[in-house]
């Protein structure tokens, strides 16, 4: 681990956005992710938690052997890699003027506290950004800031529904529409903030202030995902609804059954029908006149599946994935996550990364979701113990008295 | 506040669009809609798919009419040019070179077979940054994967989590990694430019649609990693909250989302359904009990759901600070005005047809807020302007390419 400087001073990062400091105040996962990916850039990211318990994250798990402890929730572990963590109560006055203090010298804040919390934390981002003009303030909550619905609870279940995604496309019609895996909406939201964020402190280089910046879940699952489908509903008020494990108008775009689970075929060129045909062997039902266009092939979808019920269960994924790919077929294996975790490209790749913990011991991690030539990603510090730096920020840098900490602690200020 | 004379942030930046489809367009529309001037490098012998697939407008096929197109690809400008042909490639590495940026998401074999790899423009143009989004990487025993967007979420092991409760995935039905790997990508691209602003130094950024999608299910990857766990469809559930799910309210295809995280909440919730005696019952008592008795507290909110309208439940429950919401169906979410006050969608009037509603501005930045500013391009719309103002080409010169077929 980097050791810190007597100053209170992180040692600065040869990546990419290693001039920048930013400040998380927040929970579980939005905000988490989003200075995460500064912090995985070389950021340096001073995340606050709120004492005494921190992070909801660090409860959450994956637990090594499933045993509950709060230094080696793998959520926690993965999301706060490279972040120097301090406790802060920022519901007392003294927990604010820290904050404060840190923000006079940010670049950027992230936060994502709920609705009710904004005004006890003192984390309107206009009023913040008046206070500390050269800072660029970006909450991500599920209706957002503003809005007549800004109030609203909700949680990533909520803001994915609300979006309208999963009614249009997720599950069946017949059915209640299915969230998207994971909490979505919250990682998805994170990954708009983070690079408006960094086109906000763009502007800064020209205009020498900072704003805030807006990001709601539910909205913005709307805009990225169907934003670009949405003339025709806007001319003809015809709904689109969801269909299953496959889409109705064309086949295939489908889910498969096969011997060792299911593969995901989609052919949008009948050359790419054709060469599927030829990857079964040319089965005589491929000629058959009603098969022959996509759109007719639609209408017997059912009658197809079972046609090719044979071949694909006496198949695996890595089969059928492997002949048809040397044919330029469109159909690639639905992976499980320990498939993922075990595929040798990925580990060509480097993607998984190995990180020690002093509690957790080492720890294996999905990594860089890029690779730069010249300001790599890396992880330098594995994610902090529940107020490992509170010395380092709170005596060295902001110059609070090293014997007041355990006063500190006493009254519930960290 | 921002206003019509608010400068853009990205004001004075050149991007070179040899994007199609999805991903790579979806990058530089964030990049144009904050002031980018994006030329996008098509050819009419293989259009952009999104130029050729349905909503069209006039309900007439052509390439354009297509509204996927217009969302994605309005503030930009747009060339045709051949690649396979050197004269076309030539032209292609000499707009790179007058580039700050040059984006992609071909297979690693393609930009090769053209010339337009990173190697080949680095020289042209030393501070050049360079994203390319393609499925799996530009090197690895699998960069050449054919596959289309939604089945990109197969390989990154999303899909394996997406159904109903111990059933087979049935899917997100959508190309989720191509938006995911576009602003993610912006990132990456807005990072190389603040290095750049600082030290003058470009690079090369090799993005992997499947690295970025993985990257966003980190609780099952872990989950396996450390315990050897392979997660399967989780339907509507959550590890620890119940109540947790999507229920079915009166009306046809009406649902509404219901979270419930601790015991205030659900003490909360029980006040608002006025105390049925069900909500005493000590299966419910705690977040333990209610986690291990979900089905049958699934059961008894349903029965209470089915009995109201989504619109109801959220007030009450909102009312009483819980969090519920529609699972909204196309309507509800069009119509919803804290949708419409958040500008999820915009209005231009494009060549074709006046009033084409298209996504909006996705980022709402109080000082320096993007723009809807110009239609999508039509098909070789920028040809004479791009070549003779940028390039310098004389109209013979251009017309002598035309001639050759280079600018298809």
């Amino acid at each position: 681990m980097d050791p810190a400087s007597n100053t209170g001073e992180f040692p600065t990062s040869p990546a990419s956005l290693g001039h920048l400091k930013v400040v998380e105040v927040g929970d579980f996962i939005a905000a988490p992710f989003c200075t995460k990916l500064f912090a995985d850039l070389g950021a340096e990211v001073i995340k606050i938690e709120q004492p005494p318990a921190g992070d909801t994250a660090r409860a959450y798990g994956p637990f090594p052997n499933d045993t509950p402890d709060a230094e080696s929730s793998g959520l926690f572990l993965y999301l706060n890699t490279n972040k120097y963590g301090i406790t802060v109560n920022l519901r007392t006055p003294t927990g604010q003027e820290i904050l404060h203090k840190l923000l006079d010298q940010a670049d950027l804040l992230i936060e994502n506290v709920e609705a009710t919390q904004v005004e006890a934390f003192g984390l309107d981002a206009q009023s913040l950004v008046e206070r500390h003009p050269q800072l660029v303030v970006a909450s991500i909550s599920p209706f957002g800031r503003f809005g007549p619905k800004a109030g609203y609870r909700g949680y990533a279940i909520t803001s994915c529904h609300a979006s309208g995604v999963p009614n249009l496309n997720t599950g069946y019609p017949d059915r209640e529409p299915l969230t998207f895996p994971d909490w979505q909406t919250h990682f998805h939201a994170a990954a708009n903030a983070a690079p408006a964020a960094l086109l906000a402190l763009l502007a800064r280089n020209r205009t020498g202030r900072g704003q805030t910046v807006d990001i709601a879940e539910g909205p913005i699952f709307t805009t990225q995902l169907m934003g670009l489908f949405s003339c025709f509903f806007a001319d003809t008020g015809i709904p689109r609804v969801r269909t299953g494990h496959r889409t109705s108008i064309s086949y295939p775009y489908t889910l498969l059954r096969c011997q060792d689970g299911s593969i995901e075929l989609m052919a949008l060129e009948e050359r790419q029908w054709q060469n599927w045909l030829a990857v079964q062997g040319d089965p005589d039902w491929g000629k058959e006149e009603i098969f022959q266009s996509r759109f007719q092939r639609a209408k017997f979808a059912d009658d197809l599946d079972s046609l090719q019920a044979d071949w694909l269960m006496s198949h695996t994924k890595e089969e059928i994935f492997r002949r048809a790919q040397a044919r330029a077929v469109p159909a690639t294996p639905v992976y499980t996550v320990a498939e993922v975790a075990e595929s040798p490209h990925l580990a060509e790749r480097g993607y998984f990364v190995e990180v020690d913990h002093p509690v957790a011991g080492k720890v294996r991690l999905p990594g860089a979701p890029y690779q730069f030539t010249e300001t790599p990603w890396a992880i330098r510090r594995p994610a902090p113990r529940l107020g490992e730096y509170n010395r380092e920020v709170l005596v060295a840098r902001l110059g609070y008295p090293a014997e007041h900490l355990p006063l500190l602690r006493r009254t519930g200020i960290i | 506040m921002g206003g019509a004379g608010t400068k853009l942030p990205l004001t004075g930046l050149r991007v070179c669009d040899f994007g199609w489809v999805w991903a790579a367009p979806a990058l530089t529309q964030f990049l144009a809609d904050f002031g980018a001037d994006v030329i996008k490098i098509e050819t009419s012998r293989r259009l952009d798919l999104t130029r050729m697939m349905p909503y069209f407008l006039h309900r007439d096929v052509h390439p354009n009419n297509g509204t996927l197109f217009h969302s994605l690809n309005r503030n930009k400008r747009a060339i045709t040019l051949d690649l396979r042909r050197p004269k076309a490639q030539t032209i292609a590495r000499r707009l790179a070179s007058l580039s700050d940026i040059v984006v992609e998401n071909f297979t690693p074999r393609v930009m090769r077979t053209y010339g337009l790899t990173y190697d080949d423009l680095c020289p042209l143009k030393p501070d050049l940054i360079m994203a390319s989004l393609s499925a799996a990487g530009q090197f690895g025993s699998l960069r050449d994967t054919v596959t289309y967007g939604p089945a990109l979420g197969g390989l990154a092991g999303i899909e394996s989590l997406t159904g109903y409760l111990g059933e087979e995935p049935c899917g997100l039905q959508i190309a989720y990694s191509d938006p995911t790997a576009g602003m993610i990508g912006t990132f990456a691209v807005l990072a190389a430019l603040e290095h750049r602003e600082r030290t003058g130094q470009g690079q090369y950024i090799d993005l992997s649609q499947w690295e970025a999608t993985t990257s966003l299910i980190p609780f099952s990857l872990l989950d396996y990693l450390m315990n050897g766990r392979v997660a399967g469809p989780q339907g509507n559930r959550e590890p620890a909250m119940a109540p947790h799910g999507c229920y079915p309210t009166q009306g046809e295809n009406r649902y509404v989302t219901i979270a419930i995280r601790d015991d205030t909440e659900w003490t909360a919730f029980c006040a608002a359904l006025g105390y049925p005696s069900w909500t005493a019952d000590p299966r419910f008592a705690d977040g333990y009990r209610r986690k291990l008795n979900e089905d049958a507290l699934d059961e008894k909110i349903t029965e209470w759901t089915r009995q109201r309208t989504n619109q109801d439940v959220t007030e009450l429950l909102q009312g009483a600070g819980v969090a519920a919401f529609p699972s909204s169906a196309n309507d509800e979410f069009f119509n919803d005005p804290h949708w419409q006050a958040r500008g999820t969608w915009a209005k231009i009037d494009h060549p074709v047809r006046a009033g084409v509603t298209i996504a909006g501005v996705p980022w709402h930045l109080s000082d320096t807020p993007g723009s809807i500013r110009e239609p999508a391009p039509l098909l070789g719309e920028d040809n004479e302007t791009v070549l003779s103002e940028l390039l310098g080409l004389t109209r013979s010169e251009i017309q002598d390419l035309a001639d050759a077929e280079v600018l298809l």
